[in-house]
């Protein structure tokens, strides 16, 4: 079979020491940008881009990709160890990841996290191998009007990550809405809620909001009892999943992979919200949606394998079409035609060895960061025997080193803070944070897509429903909403009764 | 359209209030004041970043956590305090080379 | 007292470094847009052949936020000793049109360096259009006025602004589609969701060579060498329109005579060396140089232009 040899043309290239020794830099480098919430993969890329300029291109490619790897890898660290999200789409793995850890099962959260997202790199990689010219001639296909249609879903999303009354989990959903629109409105140039202050004239920022509401805000519930804590002594043993934790693991992680690969496709920043789907989709289908929250391995299975596997499904449109389909992608992008490499289907034909070398290192990176994380677990692990009242202290110095390196601004930082105060009372009053961090995802990604839209069509909001794809998604989304109405619960779930 | 979304926000904030409430547990405020602390000392350190600089303010942030708040061993607290906003700065600043507040006077 | 003498000592020790041959230690330029942007890897380019030829880093400091205006007004406030410096773009001049207030003087708070690179805007389509040139687009659109779109990177960008200059040059009309980035924009023209767009030439490349877009002319004084057969706007008998999307590096108002001189003439020396001219190319920029003059004369021209396009399509921020 063809791919069978150009698989091996590319394992030839990307398996010498030197392009391994890069590929090693490149997932450490990256790892370490992923664990610092808020610098992301975006600027560990642009910081390594010009280092790479003397180096091959396959190399530096390799390089580059292992950074982009490493730093979802790195993201899911913070987010179990302290609930600190490094960026927005690890937020859902905080909810249980954390949760788990809590519960003395840090390793296994970690060690699960890590093996989810390396099946899932690997599938992935394969499907991108496999697909990568037919799905991008599909994702061509979105235009705004699809593109409006899937967020719409991703709303629908957020009915699904409620634990209690759905009116709360609204609520929540609304203020996130609202807070997302904060920043000059891109079609008319008018600016809102920006008080006149110029950084908020780019909106308020997935990442203070989810460090604040999710990071901070813990460590300001937990912080009094800092002295009563018992210090965590993981034995050898916990450091390993359990057979009942692996066996819950599989299918989410199968089913988070395939979502987030289908969603990573579509060109746009859509793919943040495949661990929220893949989050809602496992609580919904789980036996037992109330162990979701309170330490459900496959609350973090899933997400984690949908972050990775959207992560490679981001590069299809890329390397097919020469597309980028986001901020990294374009990075990506930028690098290769500096190295003289120009994207798109005549890159398989004219250079192979790019082309192959380029996917046989993602698989390769892959398994870099499994083995440089499984063995970590157990050093990040025992970070948690520090006892906590030291600890909290270095996670709020961390938390505003993250956030305010993601802009060097301080604005940022008192967001943060603010949203930290905020997810405090939400808490206490028993408000589930989740869907204020998809709402601030969503809405400006939705409201521009409906506009645009709305730009293309002359003001015709029959174009959703003309269009095929965007009408099937919608008619689907409707199909969803009159099901869960119409079901018996939905008095209950309201809450304008009690069980 | 914010103003669409304002609307059905206080809508569903009205219907939360109107709904049979469960019998309510006054809210647990006995962490409030430790809470307060940390808002203050974030705040501080927020408001001084940029001005003295990251690593004389997390120095300072971490040392009044560690041996005010949680009165923990002075030397102790200053050597760690000391080693992560010099640890940190050196990784993040030099070897990153992600830039980090400076004050005005090279700290 | 031996505390005293020793901030004494620091004190002494930080005055005198001012003294010394520039550059003594690490020189920030601050590039108010987010890592991965066409400028951002521009300035890393510079700051990395700088710190190979000076031994001291220049390092980048990301301050996105407004347009640029975040970033210049903070490197407007550093210190003008040389050691603070600002990339900047086209968005610099077309803000002052759009802005209301800006916390900066575009003239009188900024010291020109030089001016780093330029690069080429051209009109693209999608596949599916029909028309094949330039002419044929101008008819086809001529025929059915405010029906079809166009894409740009936002309100208030180069390529938005550039649209309606063409627009009020060609006497044509068309519904703006803003996209939040150039990648969403460039995709849905190529889908065939949009029917055109204003771009940088390198940005279209890829596509235009996969037929995934038509490139119908280059608004530039000469064709470009990457895409030999696409006419100039002149030359297909048009008014001609040139808009270059440039880039330059500025310093604080007030920075020294000798520092801007010595860093114009580093810049020049980067862009004429080979490594740096390629990568340049291959993105599609083509490095510059020159005098400070050359850069505040470009500047004049740049902020005389754009308020006029603005106030003539009533484009409005803020």
């Amino acid at each position: 079979m063809e791919i069978l040899n150009n698989l091996a043309l590319g394992f030839s290239i990307a398996l010498t020491p030197q392009v391994l020794a890069y590929a090693f830099i490149g997932c450490l480098f990256g790892t370490l940008v992923g664990m610092l919430p808020g610098v992301g993969p975006l600027t560990g890329i642009s910081l390594l881009l010009p280092v790479t300029y003397g180096l091959n291109p396959t190399i530096a490619i390799v390089m580059l990709a292992g950074v982009y790897y490493g730093a979802m890898y790195g993201g899911s660290t913070t987010s179990i160890l302290m609930r600190i999200p490094g960026e927005a789409a690890s937020v859902m793995t905080c909810i249980d990841g954390y949760a788990m850890t809590q519960k003395g099962r840090a390793g296994p959260a970690l060690a699960i996290a890590a093996i989810g997202s390396f099946i899932a790199g690997t599938v992935s990689v394969v499907g991108l191998m496999l697909l990568a010219p037919p799905i991008a001639a599909v994702a061509l296909k979105f235009g705004p009007p699809e593109y409006a249609a899937l967020l719409t879903l991703g709303l629908l999303v957020l009915a699904y990550l409620s634990s209690g009354s759905t009116l709360k989990m609204l609520l929540m959903a609304l203020v996130g809405l609202l807070v997302g629109l904060v920043g000059i409105d891109q079609m008319s140039g008018f600016a809102r809620f920006t008080w006149n202050v110029p950084e908020l004239a780019d909106g308020v920022g997935v990442v203070p909001v989810a460090v604040g509401l999710f990071g901070i805000s813990e460590i300001m519930l937990s912080a009094r009892s800092a002295g009563a804590l018992k210090v965590q002594k993981p034995r050898l043993a916990d450091l390993v999943p359990s057979r009942e934790e692996m066996r819950a693991s599989a299918a989410p992680i199968l089913r988070g992979t395939l979502i987030g690969f289908l969603i990573g496709v579509v060109p746009g920043s859509a793919h943040i919200i495949s661990s929220f789907v893949s989050y809602a989709l496992e609580k919904k289908i789980s036996k037992h949606p109330e162990r979701f929250g309170h330490g459900a391995v496959e609350g973090v299975a899933g997400p984690e394998s949908a972050n990775n596997s959207a992560t490679s499904g981001a590069f299809i449109p890329l390397l097919a079409l020469g597309i980028p389909s986001g901020a990294v992608p374009a990075v990506m992008l930028a690098a290769l035609m500096i190295h003289g490499i120009s994207p798109g289907p005549q890159l398989m034909q004219s250079r192979p060895d790019i082309f192959w070398g380029f996917i046989a290192s993602m698989y390769v990176g892959n398994v870099v960061l499994l083995i440089l994380n499984l063995p970590m677990v157990g050093v990040f692990v025992s970070l948690l025997r520090i006892p906590y009242a030291y600890l909290y202290a270095f996670i709020l110095a961390l938390c505003l080193l993250g956030v305010y390196s993601t802009n060097q601004s301080t604005v940022d930082v008192w967001i943060a803070i603010g949203f930290g105060v905020l997810g405090y009372f939400l808490r206490k009053l028993e408000f589930d944070t989740a869907p204020l961090v998809l709402g601030v995802i969503l809405a400006p990604m939705l409201e521009l897509a409906i506009r645009q839209s709305l730009a293309m069509s002359g003001g015709d909001w029959s174009i959703f429903a003309k269009r095929p794809i965007a009408g099937t998604m919608l008619a689907l989304v409707a199909a969803l909403v009159i099901y869960n109405l119409l079901s018996r619960g939905w008095r209950t779930r309201v809450g304008l009764e009690e069980k | 359209m914010p103003r669409l979304l304002a609307v059905l926000l206080i809508a569903a904030a009205l219907l939360l209030m109107v709904q049979k409430s469960r019998p309510a547990r006054p809210m647990d405020l006995s962490d409030a004041r430790i809470t307060a602390v940390i808002v203050l000392l974030l705040g501080a350190a927020t408001f001084a970043l940029e001005r003295a600089g990251y690593r004389a303010t997390v120095f300072v942030f971490l040392l009044v956590v560690l041996a005010a708040v949680e009165r923990r061993p002075p030397w102790l607290s200053i050597l760690l305090s000391g080693g992560f906003a010099l640890g940190s700065f050196y990784l993040i600043n030099t070897v990153l080379r992600v830039p980090l507040p400076v004050s005005r006077w090279g700290w | 007292m031996r505390f005293a003498l020793l901030l004494l000592a620091i004190f002494a020790a930080g005055s005198t470094a001012a003294q010394t041959t520039y550059p003594s230690r690490p020189v920030t330029i601050v590039v108010p847009f987010s890592p991965g942007t066409g400028i951002d890897i521009l300035a890393r380019t510079l700051g990395e052949r700088f710190n190979a030829r000076w031994g001291v880093p220049l390092v980048v400091e990301n301050k996105p936020g407004a347009s640029g205006n975040i970033g210049a007004e903070s490197a407007m406030q550093a210190a003008a000793d040389g050691y603070t410096l600002l990339m900047t773009a086209t968005s610099f001049a077309t803000n002052v049109a759009l802005a209301k207030r800006l916390p900066y003087d575009p003239q009188k708070s900024f010291a020109p360096v030089a001016l780093v690179a330029t690069g080429t805007l051209a009109l693209v389509v999608a596949p599916t259009s029909p028309a094949r040139t330039i002419k044929e687009f101008v008819e086809l659109v001529r025929t059915k006025p405010g029906v079809l779109n166009y894409a740009s990177t936002g309100n208030g960008t180069v390529q938005h602004l550039t649209m309606e200059l063409l627009k009020q040059a060609l006497g044509i009309e068309l519904v703006h589609v803003p996209y939040k980035a150039n990648a969403g924009a460039i995709t849905d023209v190529a889908g065939g969701h949009v029917e055109a767009m204003i771009t940088p030439v390198h940005t279209a490349g890829p596509l235009v060579k996969q037929n995934r877009l038509r490139m119908l002319a280059v608004l530039s004084a000469e064709r470009s060498p990457v895409f030999p057969s696409v006419p100039t706007l002149k030359e297909a008998g048009f008014p001609d329109l040139e808009v270059e999307v440039w880039y330059a590096m500025l310093a604080p108002a007030g920075t020294p005579q000798p520092v801007v001189a010595r860093l114009n003439s580093e810049v020049q020396e980067i862009l004429d060396s080979n490594e740096v001219r390629d990568a340049l190319a291959k993105q599609g920029l083509s490095p510059v140089g020159g005098s400070p003059e050359r850069l505040a004369e470009l500047l004049r021209t740049e902020l005389a232009r754009w308020p006029r396009v603005v106030a003539k399509a009533g484009i409005k921020a803020d």
